[in-house]
């Protein structure tokens, strides 16, 4: 091998190490970048009001400078006079293999320096540089990390106003979705039967949908909702009918309902008779058989285990009660195959099995006896409806009544005997006074009524037609306004929570006139009221006033620490004034009484409220949120 | 080529040795001065009287098959008297015409002691000689015999009654070297040398011819291209106000080195090459001779002046701050 051959091998192995070095380098050049740019935009986002999505972009932008980094460094290729420098520099060769490389081609002294080049390579130690070393960028890089990870850790600084703006922004865009579910929800599950309440409640959705995307000011929003909440106002207004509304309130309020009728009351009574098996429980004689069987149950679990620990009496007793409890449900046409298999068991010896199918017998007993309330609550229901139509108009069961006039409408054009049509003028004309507040209604039946009378059957089953066609249409009309006051109320909510800046749930306290309590603290139903107009006997149910719920309980109690108080409650250190804008925060501590004449020094006085100030602190008797305004405040007597 | 690079080594280190007869320590002097002939340069020596800066002159002369003179400069001294003059001379047809008499400049070897005593009149007599090595009297140039040398010493103390050197004069000498006091050793062995009856006696290691082909020998050492550049970068990094000046140089110098600096600094590097047996020229080689080729082309303000700031020092953070990578254009801040 020549000189040259000798050298150039060298320099080949030198400069791929020399390649990937600087790969390697340029990564860790990247990495250094990345955590800088990153932990500036950490400091950004800490002090400025930067979005995190902002953050996250950069942060992933920046990770993309180390394969930059990477490929930078690796793509450069040097040449062999520039390897043959760094070689030079590293082994420390005086210039020695450059010098070669130059010269290489000089007559004189070509030759000359390709000897010395060669044997200098040959003498140093080229592995002991043709390591990869980390660079001093490394520890700046992991300094950098480790500042930023400590900075992930400090809370970010927000103004109280940027605080606000975005909580009001929050606000405003859940006002909005609110708004547009609520609208959605009714657009599609009460379909407004009238154009106008439609075209309303369009533009109640498109408000909803414009909060979410505009950014708004509370002013802007507020008048927004505002134009809106006049808008379905006027429609309100254009629908009221003061007479048949309030009758047709009163009637939903009331335990009979006026959604139903008979005929839908009487399909769910049917409904809930076949899941009973199609008897008719007495509610009584199902609570008596449930006590016997909760006694039987403590019977059977104080049974001692085994054969051996049993006494004949007991034994015998408990047998039974079991027959006597089976006989009871048998008579009541009952089904509780548990009670069959528990015999079985017992019969057997299994008191273990006895006392396992006796709880099973329960649970099927409780839920029969849930069925039969419910049952005899709709029984009651239907018994309370009205009998004839004045009475079903008089208690605003419109749709019962319209069911009756369509029954009418049927037979008087079916051609029924006369005595069946007089008793239907009849009940019309006691219907007509009632009749009175459901607009046209009342004349229709009064021309119902002649016709009737005068004979003409047809006429006076096309002015029944017409009459129910009224009621319907009052139904309707009832319906939207229903939706539009469900909706205005939602408008109101919306109003409250933009314009008071609190959560949507804070601000329905009021209720939505389902009879729910605004009390208690509230289930997961509460967020979305909506579904229960659809059943509120159902809504009744999740009424959970007066529950304690320790774990949603205020803060200040619990081991979390002190919560932020309110505006206002924060006690403020104020050197020599009293309330100088607010309360002075204050409670009441047993002592001595103070009426009548003091002769103790004000020093002492002073010193022993400080003392009893002091102990009251120690022992928890002053709130967090005061102790220390108190403790300030007996401080600055000193 | 192998063989003449020996020569030229054994040459120089036999007249290094004959001159350590006489010259106890003072390495770096000897060398400076060797290197300064072997690059056909002049020498500027500047230290204390009795540091043997003439002795040292005088034995290279005797080490080295030249002819050697000597002139004390004083305030009083001429142009003529260094150069030589035209005097009126009878010839043997007993006419009268004039015949230039050669001054003591007619040597190889000129000793210019204490040559910041003379007037700047008669200083600048020495440029020609020392630039184009010729004389130019009564209208004929006269060339002076190659090899030729200048050796001038001038003391620092005592500067009452001299004339500083003008900035031509200085960019002429190649090195300019700072001889300073022996060591304890070295001056121990200074007094024992000199003060016994029996002294060594120097013996011609080099004669005229073999000096010019060492002169040759140096010339065609090849330098790198980006040893070259570093060069040409350093002299450009004291160019004070320029885009190539380091902050150094901004700050203390009125004027930066000229041209003939980078020369010097090759030339001496070249030689240091040769003299540590190498073929080239490397960096260490100009760092090493970068002081004693720059320091005297150096001018400082009167900032560096009030501060007793010297051309060392702002040479020195040069040094340090000049990268040896990159372009001549560039120099690494």
């Amino acid at each position: 091998m020549s000189d040259l051959q000798k050298i150039r091998t060298v320099l080949a192995r030198a400069a791929r190490h020399r390649r990937w070095s600087r790969a390697w380098n340029g990564l860790l050049w990247g990495v250094f970048a990345a955590s800088a740019i990153w932990l500036l935009a950490l400091v950004a986002f800490k002090l400025l009001p930067v979005p995190f999505a902002a953050l996250c972009a950069i942060g992933l932008g920046a990770c993309g400078l180390m394969p930059v980094g990477f490929v930078w460094g690796w793509w450069k290729k040097d040449s062999p006079l520039d390897t043959a420098k760094w070689v030079d520099n590293e082994l420390a060769l005086k210039e020695r293999l450059s010098a070669a490389i130059e010269f290489q081609s000089s007559e004189s002294w070509g030759g000359v320096l390709l000897r010395e080049g060669a044997r200098s390579v040959s003498r140093a130690s080229l592995g002991s540089v043709l390591q990869y070393r980390l660079p001093r960028v490394a520890r700046w890089t992991v300094l950098l990390l480790f500042v930023g990870v400590t900075l992930g850790f400090v809370p970010e600084y927000r103004s109280q106003r940027m605080l606000d703006e975005r909580k009001q922004a929050e606000i405003i865009k859940d006002a909005g979705t609110r708004l547009e579910h609520h609208a959605k929800t009714v657009l599609q599950y009460r379909e407004p039967a009238l154009k106008p309440t439609e075209q309303a409640m369009r533009s109640v959705e498109e408000l909803g949908a414009d909060l979410q995307k505009i950014k708004l000011t509370r002013a802007d929003a507020l008048e927004r909702i505002s134009n809106v909440t006049d808008r379905l106002k006027e429609q309100a207004q254009s629908l009221e009918n003061p007479e048949a509304f309030r009758r047709i309130r009163q009637a939903s309020r009331s335990a009979t309902g006026a959604t139903g009728g008979d005929a839908e009351l009487q399909r769910k009574i049917d409904r809930l008779q076949e899941r009973m098996g199609g008897n008719s429980a007495d509610l009584d004689a199902l609570k008596a058989l449930k006590k016997r069987l909760d006694q039987l149950r403590g019977s059977a679990a104080d049974m001692p285990t085994g054969e051996a620990g049993t006494t004949p009496d007991l034994s015998q007793q408990m047998g039974a009660d079991l027959a006597n409890l089976m006989q009871l449900s048998q008579d009541q046409g009952l089904s509780l195959p548990d009670l069959d298999l528990a015999m079985a068991a017992f019969q057997q010896g299994e008191y273990d099995r006895v006392a396992e199918m006796l709880d099973s017998a329960q649970v099927d007993l409780e839920k029969m006896l849930e069925m039969a309330k419910a049952l005899h609550r709709m029984q009651t229901q239907q018994e309370q409806a009205g009998r004839d139509l004045g009475e079903q108009l008089e208690k605003g069961q419109v749709s019962t009544a319209y069911q009756n006039l369509q029954e009418m409408i049927r037979k008087m054009r079916e051609g029924t005997d006369g005595e069946e049509i007089r008793k239907i003028l009849q009940e019309v004309s006691e219907a007509l006074d009632p009749a009175g507040g459901y607009g046209q209604c009342q004349a229709l039946l009064r021309q119902a009524l002649q016709q009737g009378e005068t004979g003409n059957r047809q006429a006076s089953a096309e002015s029944l037609q017409q009459a129910a066609e009224e009621l319907k249409r009052l139904m309707e009309e009832y319906g939207d306004m229903q939706s539009l006051l469900d909706t205005l109320k939602a408008c109101e909510i919306a109003q409250q929570s933009v314009g008071n800046c609190q959560g949507w749930g804070a601000c329905q306290g009021g209720g939505t006139g389902n009879g729910l309590s605004s009390r208690g603290v509230g289930t997961w139903a509460d967020g979305n009221q909506m579904w229960k107009d659809f059943d509120p006997d159902l809504a009744q149910r999740w009424d959970n006033s007066g529950i304690q719920r320790p774990d949603m309980e205020s803060r200040g109690h619990t081991d979390r620490g002190q919560g932020p108080g309110t505006e206002g409650m924060i006690p403020t250190k104020v050197r020599g004034k009293f309330t100088p804008g607010g309360p002075m925060p204050s409670i009441t501590l047993r002592g001595v009484n103070l009426k009548g004449e003091s002769r103790v020094q004000v020093e002492e006085a002073i010193s022993a409220a400080q003392q009893e100030a002091q102990s009251a602190l120690n022992q928890e008797k002053i709130p967090r949120a005061f102790q220390r305004g108190v403790r300030d405040y007996f401080d600055d007597f000193n | 080529m192998e063989d003449r690079i020996a020569e030229f080594r054994d040459a120089f280190a036999r007249v290094k040795k004959e001159i350590g007869k006489t010259i106890v320590g003072q390495t770096e002097i000897v060398d400076g001065t060797l290197q300064a002939i072997c690059a056909a340069g002049h020498v500027l020596l500047e230290g204390v009287p009795g540091l043997g800066k003439t002795l040292l002159v005088r034995t290279l002369s005797e080490a080295i098959d030249l002819s050697f003179n000597r002139v004390q400069f004083t305030p009083d001294l001429m142009p003529a008297d260094i150069l030589g003059t035209n005097l009126v001379m009878e010839n043997p047809d007993g006419r009268r015409e004039f015949q230039f008499q050669q001054g003591p400049i007619f040597s190889h070897i000129v000793l210019a002691d204490e040559i910041n005593r003379a007037t700047p009149k008669t200083q600048s007599a020495m440029l020609e000689a020392m630039q184009e090595k010729s004389v130019t009297a009564g209208g004929k140039i006269r060339r002076l015999d190659e090899p030729f040398f200048v050796l001038a010493t001038q003391n620092p103390i005592d500067q009452e009654g001299t004339y500083p050197l003008p900035e031509a004069q200085l960019d002429r000498f190649f090195y300019k070297l700072l001889v300073t006091y022996p060591s304890g050793p070295e001056l121990t062995e200074v007094i024992d040398r000199t003060t016994q009856p029996r002294q060594e006696r120097v013996e011609r290691a080099v004669d005229r011819q073999q000096l010019l082909r060492m002169q040759g020998l140096v010339r065609e050492v090849p330098v790198p291209s980006h040893v070259r550049d570093y060069a040409v970068r350093l002299v450009l990094a004291t160019h004070p106000g320029t885009d190539t000046a380091v902050d150094v140089a901004n700050q203390y110098l009125r004027f930066g080195s000229s041209p003939r600096g980078g020369q010097s600094v090759i030339l001496a590097a070249k030689v240091r090459a040769l003299t540590e047996g190498r073929f080239n020229a490397s960096f260490a080689d100009i760092k090493a001779v970068a002081l004693a080729a720059l320091r005297h082309r150096l001018i400082l303000n009167f900032e560096a002046q009030a501060e007793g700031i010297t051309t060392d020092h702002v040479l020195k953070k040069v040094l340090e701050e000049v990268s040896t990578s990159g372009t001549p254009a560039e120099v690494a801040k």
